[in-house]
């Protein structure tokens, strides 16, 4: 049997000739676009863009809004034993939303209502107390309770909201919960959506009555005597209408935050890389959305000349 | 013998028609058709990639397919159809690839949560949960302290048998797993073997299981498959049990592990919270 050398066992087959194909630029940064001739914009792109736009900003604001009749919808389909699991966590949720937040806002609403006194004062010396009194109402009651309190809420437990829905999506909760027969709109969404409705509402009453508390202490302090002044100011400045108001604010702005932070917490197309963007949409759309709801509803109501202003 | 509220005989647990799945230009499945009949047990085998848990979250309603249609129990396959199954009686339940339980709450209560939730529906007492619950992971050997341990402490075995306790716990009718002996220890295995094979000699449950373990469908009597690039492919047929025994019938002497399990399974079947007075077993 005739050996063979080792020499031609190692002899390789002859490599072909390298195929190379030009590769289309797919990078908006590739040097390579830079010499394709720069198109000028047309009427039809400006169009399209809008278009597009439109589109997008209508599919979130469809994402975002549905989670309401959503939740709703899957609360009253469920069994009661899913309702009473619903309503233990809506409990909880009040609890991490409203209660943990109170030391902050608590020290928020004495701030802020010390620093609107002594900013009217210093910026106005003369000024009557009683017209403090309007000042604090409009400015505290009406304005900064519920949209401070709201924008406190969204960036402490807006950015929760978001990041823990994003991770129980990431860690497969979310579809052990559905497969397992359990509605993550009932025993998820729907307790956020009520304990951050809640929890603003009820944070923004205790904003208010601690800063009109510290401003009341920070007049008294200035003048004596000052008190009585500035209770009768703001008694007759406060107006039955405040209170719907009031309520409207608070509890729709917690209602849109819940909304907001929930509905970027649960995105489908969210992967580990792109959930803290998702966070931080969740907290500045929140901040958009509660700034804009509070601007309407004022504008309605002094355009139903609910305002008392004299 | 009915499934549910459906004719056993009218519809298919599961059925697949021509499901395929594309992601972009690659072909995840392509042209699948697979029929799960009422109480039959199917274990299809796939290497990896080849489409096991693609195919699971199909029949769960996780993922849409993007040609084909997927009926379970007669019914669309979507994500919400376990919840509107279960208050039909068709309890449809799966094991993801992740176990997916809650970290900030103890293996028990991620047991315990479900059975709450779904109180009504099986006719049991809230204050009844956590007792059922623990039954459920004593089954899947699971015990103290492990079983007031949080997810995140326990080993990746653990964690798949507390996943498995919660779907023991609910009494499925449909079970399908997606590869349920992936990456857990021999013990783990054992015990989870040891639960499937009481589930294939149950006659009022499908299972479909998919397994990179080309030996389990024969290991626990159920009919076996290959997913190949052609489809879901035949590969053995099983008898599994005989028709119309009891499923304690079928319990092998030899086997007192199975036994317990079927046993406690059984005793599920007929709810002692309902009966106290009716003895669970012989």
């Amino acid at each position: 049997m005739q050996s063979v050398p080792p020499s031609a066992l190692l002899r390789l087959p002859p490599e072909p000739a390298p195929v190379i194909r030009p590769l289309r630029p797919t990078l908006p940064y590739d040097p390579r676009a830079a010499e394709e001739p720069p198109t000028r914009p047309s009427v039809g792109d400006g169009v399209a863009w809008v278009g597009r736009g439109g589109i997008r900003a209508s599919e979130l604001l469809w994402g975002v809004f549905r989670g309401l009749p959503r939740s709703l919808a899957a609360l009253i389909s469920a069994e009661t034993s899913a309702r009473r699991e619903a309503r233990r966590s809506s409990i909880e949720q009040v609890f991490h939303i409203a209660y943990q937040s109170l030391p902050l806002m608590l020290t928020a609403g004495a701030l802020v209502g010390a620093l609107a006194a002594l900013q009217a004062r210093l910026v106005a010396p003369g000024l009557d107390t009683g017209r403090l009194g309007q000042i604090l109402v409009t400015l505290v009651v009406r304005e900064l309770a519920p949209l401070l309190t709201a924008w406190v809420v969204a960036a402490r437990s807006g950015t929760a909201i978001a990041t823990e829905l994003g991770l129980m999506r990431q860690r497969g909760e979310i579809a052990s919960l559905e497969v397992l027969g359990l509605s993550p709109d009932a025993l998820l969404v729907f307790p956020r959506l009520v304990a951050s409705t809640l929890g603003v509402l009820v944070l923004a009453i205790y904003f208010g009555l601690f800063a009109l508390s510290s401003a009341a202490l920070v007049v008294t302090v200035q003048s004596t005597g000052a008190f009585g002044e500035l209770v009768s100011g703001l008694g007759r400045f406060l107006v039955w209408q405040d209170l719907p108001l009031f309520v409207a604010k608070a509890a729709g702005m917690g209602l849109l935050l819940g909304l907001v932070t929930c509905f970027q917490g649960l995105r489908r197309d969210a992967d580990a890389a792109s959930l803290p963007r998702f966070a931080g949409a969740a907290v500045v759309g929140s901040l958009v959305a509660c700034t804009a709801l509070d601007l309407a509803l004022t504008g309605l109501f002094y355009w139903l000349g609910l305002g008392g202003l004299r | 013998m009915s499934l549910g509220a459906l004719p056993i005989a009218a519809v298919a647990a599961v059925e697949l028609e021509r499901v395929s799945v594309r992601r972009g230009a690659l072909s995840v499945l392509e042209a699948v058709d697979l029929r799960l009949e009422p109480g039959d047990s199917w274990v299809i085998f796939g290497e990896n990639g080849a489409g096991k848990s693609t195919l699971i979250q199909l029949v769960s309603g996780q993922l849409a397919p993007s040609a084909g249609a997927i009926w379970v129990a007669g019914m669309r396959a979507k994500p919400e159809l376990p919840a509107r199954l279960f208050s039909t009686g068709i309890r449809l339940m799966t094991l993801l690839e992740q176990p997916g339980l809650a970290p900030g709450v103890s293996a028990l209560e991620n047991v315990a949560l479900p059975l709450r939730y779904h109180a009504s529906a099986l006719s049991l007492h809230p204050d009844q949960a956590t007792g059922l619950a623990r039954e459920a992971l004593a089954a899947l050997a699971v015990y103290p302290p492990d079983l007031h341990s949080l997810p995140d402490r326990l080993s990746f075995g653990l964690q798949r048998r507390v996943a498995l306790a919660r779907i023991l716990a609910l009494r499925p009718r449909i079970v399908l797993l997606d590869d349920p002996l992936l990456g857990v220890d021999s013990e783990s295995c054992q015990v989870i073997e040891r639960v499937l094979r009481s589930w294939v000699r149950d006659p009022n449950l499908s299972l479909l299981c998919t397994s990179g373990d080309r030996d389990l469908g024969a290991r626990l009597g159920a009919r076996s498959a290959d997913l190949t690039s052609d489809g879901v492919s035949q590969r053995a047929v099983t008898p599994t049990r005989a028709q119309n025994h009891p499923a304690r019938q079928l319990v092998s002497a030899a086997d007192p592990g199975d036994a317990g399990m079927l046993h406690w399974y059984s005793g599920f079947r007929t709810p002692p919270w309902r009966s106290p007075s009716t003895s669970k077993d012989p």
